[in-house]
């Protein structure tokens, strides 16, 4: 069948949401679909945030299936429209407290509020189907709009290519460095460590400059920059673990890749969708978020790699049965 | 932005005309230019407010019904009616196809609904306790729940229940963590998206469904399942979310001047031209024309107000 998958985009930036949406395409493709991806510019800022989802309302699809997937994508007018929710305007509500929001308490803010969820809803409602990339995308579309999503979890990218490898002597995060992903924590716990254990960060963004000069003082510290995929699946294969402590992240692709290569994840209690699949004492570690916590469990794993191995199998075990087929089936059926 | 309105309606207009055949007749507005004799000579049809005021010469092709004494007291200007407005669901079943529901008088169309997450910034702003809980219809209007404590919306909270002037139920019925509302006050919180617990009589009188549209439960548990509702912002959303829903399918009084435009000829069936198609598509969001969006939209297009509106 024909099938468009509906994205967002900003324009000169490239994250893990187009990533997904190429890998989607390419799903559908090798599973004998013809699949395009269609993505039309969003503005985030309030003054302009309504063009985009008007926009789309006017936006002609013909094809078989439609598949939205990101705000404003799922404005898209279509009879068999199912929703795959990466994430919705998250400014106007899980992350409304968040430096970065616009929204305040104001008359105009609040009333701007309203209609983007009564839109929201409205547009979401449409589709014939609800998937959400995890269960924390679906625990907030039933809180903020009183919607029920299944979650359906997808391969990361690189899977094929992820192994499991000797256990090194570093922690290995590969992150964005932006401040909901936290890197400072990486940095500040390396500086409390008792084993030898180094830490190699990899990824750019807006926090360089700060956490480089964060890591000056501390040798143990490693900050890479941007890295290939060769190089990002090297340094997964041979790290000791991977610690991903994002606060309240949507999916997280760095925790599945962790799991692929065999690594234990040390994690923080309010990581959000990384949650989901570190399970404390099992597949990871999970811990308060504080460095001296993050310092804790690197040097436990540090002193017994049997352990750390152990838990990199159950975290292998864990994402065995993911899969794009699955993907594209769930998406196509029903 | 709105279908032309060239057809001239010709209005027979009683002494005292139902109170929801006003937004009605302003509903209907969109489609035609309602007019009075003498400025009614040329409309291409009549609509009764009453059928005592129907006159046969001119043969109203519809007709306001109260009831049914109503409509057997003066059964030949009804059964020769096109279409039977009405508020009475017992001449709604009567009518059969001819009928039209106008509704309970609630402007739907003009209210945004305000989800749990919505409703909580709101009572920030105002300063109204986190769980606020307010009783809208009889037993008399009061509010409780909550710290003590005066928003500046005017809405006190307190332990005690208390009585809260009518004019500030529309704000309380969109900033309520949780609505108690019984009576015809229901489909009101309802088109408010408040999660709301009501009766069962008042349920059925809406065709609400328990655990579908609102919550029902007893008077005495009224109060407490309302507060537990307050604070469940899932089931809250879902329950407003639907219940909003409802009342736009049965009571928007828009829905049923088109239908009633439509029965009487008067809609215009040419292609839309493109702004036509952008107002179809605001309206498909339930935006109303008089809406502060429909200036953003215009500006962002660079076009007037006039030109969408």
């Amino acid at each position: 069948m024909d099938v468009v998958v509906c994205g967002a985009q900003v324009p000169f930036v490239r994250g893990g949401a187009e990533l997904h949406m190429e890998n989607l395409v390419a799903a559908f493709a090798e599973a004998g679909h013809r699949s395009e991806l269609v993505r039309l510019p969003v503005a985030w800022e309030r003054g302009r945030l309504f063009d985009a989802p008007l926009a789309w309302r006017s936006v002609p699809i013909d094809a078989d299936l439609v598949i939205a997937t990101n705000f404003p994508s799922y404005f898209v007018r279509h009879p068999r429209k199912v929703v795959w929710l990466f994430h919705q305007h998250r400014g106007a509500y899980d992350a409304v407290d968040s430096s970065w929001s616009d929204f305040e308490l104001d008359d105009v803010s609040l009333a701007d509020q309203a209609r983007l969820s009564d839109w929201d809803t409205r547009a979401l409602e449409e589709a014939t189907r609800i998937f959400s990339t995890s269960q924390v995308v679906a625990d907030r579309l039933a809180r903020f709009n009183g919607l029920q999503a299944t979650p359906l979890y997808h391969p990361p990218p690189l899977h094929k290519r992820l192994r499991p490898g000797p256990f090194g002597d570093y922690v290995f995060c590969p992150t964005r460095l932006e401040a909901n992903k936290r890197p400072g924590v990486v940095v500040r716990a390396t500086s409390k460590f008792h084993s030898s254990t180094r830490s190699i960060i990899a990824g750019r963004g807006s926090m360089e400059l700060e956490l480089d000069s964060l890591a000056s003082g501390i040798p143990a510290v490693e900050m890479l920059g941007f890295v290939s995929d060769d190089e990002l699946v090297e340094r997964f294969v041979n790290a000791l673990a991977v610690v991903y402590v994002p606060a309240d992240e949507d999916y997280g692709y760095v925790t599945l890749q962790a799991f692929y290569a065999g690594k234990p994840v040390i994690t923080a209690q309010d990581s959000g969708g990384v949650l989901e699949w570190v399970e404390d004492g099992v597949t990871g570690i999970v811990t308060d978020g504080s460095p001296e916590e993050v310092a804790d469990a690197v040097d436990r794993l540090a002193s017994d790699p049997a352990l750390a191995k152990k838990m990199g199998d159950a975290g292998r075990d864990r994402v065995r049965s993911l899969d794009w087929p699955t993907v594209v089936e769930r998406l196509t059926t029903g | 932005m709105t279908e032309p309105r060239n057809h001239v309606v010709g209005l027979m207009v009683d002494s005292a005309p139902p109170t929801r055949f006003s937004p009605f007749l302003g509903a209907l507005a969109r489609w035609c230019r309602p007019r009075v004799l003498p400025d009614a000579r040329d409309a291409v049809a009549w609509i009764a407010t009453s059928p005592r005021v129907a006159d046969p010469r001119r043969r109203p092709a519809a007709v306001w019904v109260s009831s049914l004494h109503d409509w057997d007291a003066n059964k030949p200007a009804v059964e020769s009616a096109h279409v039977l407005l009405t508020d009475d669901r017992e001449v709604l079943a009567r009518a059969g196809d001819r009928g039209v529901w106008v509704g309970d008088g609630v402007d739907v169309r003009g209210t945004v609904p305000l989800t749990p997450f919505v409703r909580s910034r709101w009572r920030a702003r105002t300063g109204l306790p986190g769980d606020l809980v307010i009783h809208v219809g009889p037993p008399p209007t009061r509010v409780g729940g909550g710290g003590a404590g005066t928003g500046d919306a005017g809405i006190q909270s307190a332990e005690a229940h208390e009585a809260i002037a009518d004019e500030l139920v529309p704000t309380g019925l969109a900033v309520a963590a949780a609505v108690v509302a019984t009576g015809p006050t229901l489909a009101a919180a309802l088109a408010w998206g408040a999660p709301t617990v009501t009766d069962a009589a008042s349920a059925a009188a809406i065709g609400a469904i328990d655990g579908e549209h609102v919550l029902v439960a007893s008077p005495d548990e009224m109060h407490d399942v309302a507060t537990r509702l307050a604070n469940d912002h899932a089931r809250g959303g879902m329950l407003g979310r639907q219940g909003r829903r409802l009342v736009e399918q049965t009571h928007d009084v828009v829905d049923a001047a088109a239908l009633t435009a439509q029965r009487l000829g008067l809609r215009d069936e040419a292609a839309p031209a493109p702004l036509d198609v952008l107002s179809v598509r605001l309206a498909e969001l339930w935006v109303t024309d008089d809406a502060a969006i429909v200036e953003r939209v215009g500006a962002s297009l660079g076009l007037s107000h006039g030109d969408l509106a």
